[in-house]
């Protein structure tokens, strides 16, 4: 509501949380940021088991990929592979393969920005899948390595060429998103 | 040296992803939190926060059957949820900023980017504790009042405690004018 609107149409429902009284700030000054190493620390020790998580989440998108080659790129197949390739590109990051993050983030463009999924040739979408699949066999994990770069480049430029000549999606990937 | 008790704290989160939800609760467990509950989609997360009442929920924006924005919009509907009033942190890698307007015109509390680390959890949730918003119902909208933007003191003074911007939705032509999908918006303040 902009400055001078009647304020009459605000219903205030109700005072902001009182989180701060329940967890009892106690001390004074900067937070103690315990809490935070104490959090990294847990998550180095969990990392050892990102490499097979990883694994999981690839043969997840093989599937996905396999239901998508058989089906078509249609529901709830296409969706399923955006959610798959979506979760790589979320978390390959954290699990040490930002590479693959990379590849999946341009499969995910791919399928959310046209309108027509059905019409995206599914080589496209092959070379994506293997690409993940063999930088985590060959261990590339960053775009450093030049061989990943290109290939991750090259694919990025298939989809922005595909991208361009396709009609794009109404709300421009919302669809895929949800 | 301020500390915060987060043992004090319960937390739902909801994420079709199961990696994604043990790294959620390694953090938030070794911040002291101790009641952690997780759904795998959003009807189950609905169900968890009209059983648990959680003080913060954590969701996914991408899931199936039932969305992250699915799941806010009938939270932030006081009949469609009996503790509409959660603080709701968005979890997503959709970082672009009509997912943040969207999230914020359904209620959403903070906007947290895949992938995350445990300061940025620790942020948003130190956010919500340390500053507390009021909620609001105006003209459609039902959520935390939004931040206004940076103002002159003088207009700072002058100015209802409402948001300084509604959450209207404004015509998709001019939203695309204005907002550059490519932008990482990791940082903005909903």
């Amino acid at each position: 509501m902009m400055a001078g609107e009647s304020a009459e149409k605000v219903q205030l429902v109700e005072v902001a949380n009182n989180l701060k009284e329940k967890v009892k700030i106690t001390g004074t000054g900067k937070i103690n940021m315990d809490a935070v190493e104490r959090a990294e620390a847990a998550l180095k020790e969990l990392s050892s088991q990102f490499d097979g998580w990883l694994d999981e989440e690839i043969e997840r998108l093989g599937r996905t990929h396999d239901a998508v080659r058989e089906h078509g790129l249609v529901p709830p197949h296409s969706d399923e592979l955006y959610r798959s390739a979506h979760d790589i590109k979320g978390q390959g990051d954290t699990f040490g393969y930002p590479l693959a993050a990379t590849i999946c983030g341009s499969l995910c463009k791919l399928l959310g920005s046209v309108e027509d999924q059905t019409q995206i040739p599914m080589e496209l979408i092959d070379h994506h899948v293997n690409a993940v699949r063999r930088v985590k066999l060959d261990g590339i994990k960053t775009l450093d390595h030049p061989t990943g770069r290109a290939v991750a480049e090259q694919l990025g430029d298939l989809v922005l060429s595909y991208i361009e000549t396709a009609a794009p999606a109404e709300d421009n990937g919302d669809a895929a998103a949800s | 040296m301020a500390r915060v008790q987060f043992h004090r704290l319960s937390f739902a989160i909801v994420d079709d992803n199961s990696h994604v939800r043990r790294l959620l609760r390694t953090v938030l467990y070794s911040f002291g939190a101790r009641e952690i509950y997780e759904a795998e989609d959003g009807l189950l997360g609905l169900e968890a926060v009209d059983r648990h009442h959680p003080d913060i929920l954590i969701t996914d924006l991408v899931m199936p059957n039932y969305d992250g924005f699915e799941l806010v919009r009938t939270i932030r509907n006081p009949r469609g949820c009996s503790h509409s009033t959660v603080p709701i942190i968005m979890l997503t890698g959709h970082a672009e900023k009509r997912h943040v307007l969207m999230a914020r015109e359904l209620g959403v509390s903070e906007f947290l980017c895949k992938p995350f680390s445990a300061d940025s959890v620790y942020q948003r949730v130190r956010s919500i504790i340390e500053r507390p918003r009021a909620f609001l119902n105006v003209e459609g909208y039902y959520g935390p009042e939004l931040r206004a933007p940076t103002k002159a003191p003088e207009e700072q003074r002058t100015s209802p405690v409402v948001p300084a911007s509604r959450p209207a939705r404004e015509p998709a032509e001019h939203r695309s004018e204005v907002f550059n999908p490519e932008d990482n918006m990791m940082e903005i303040e909903i």
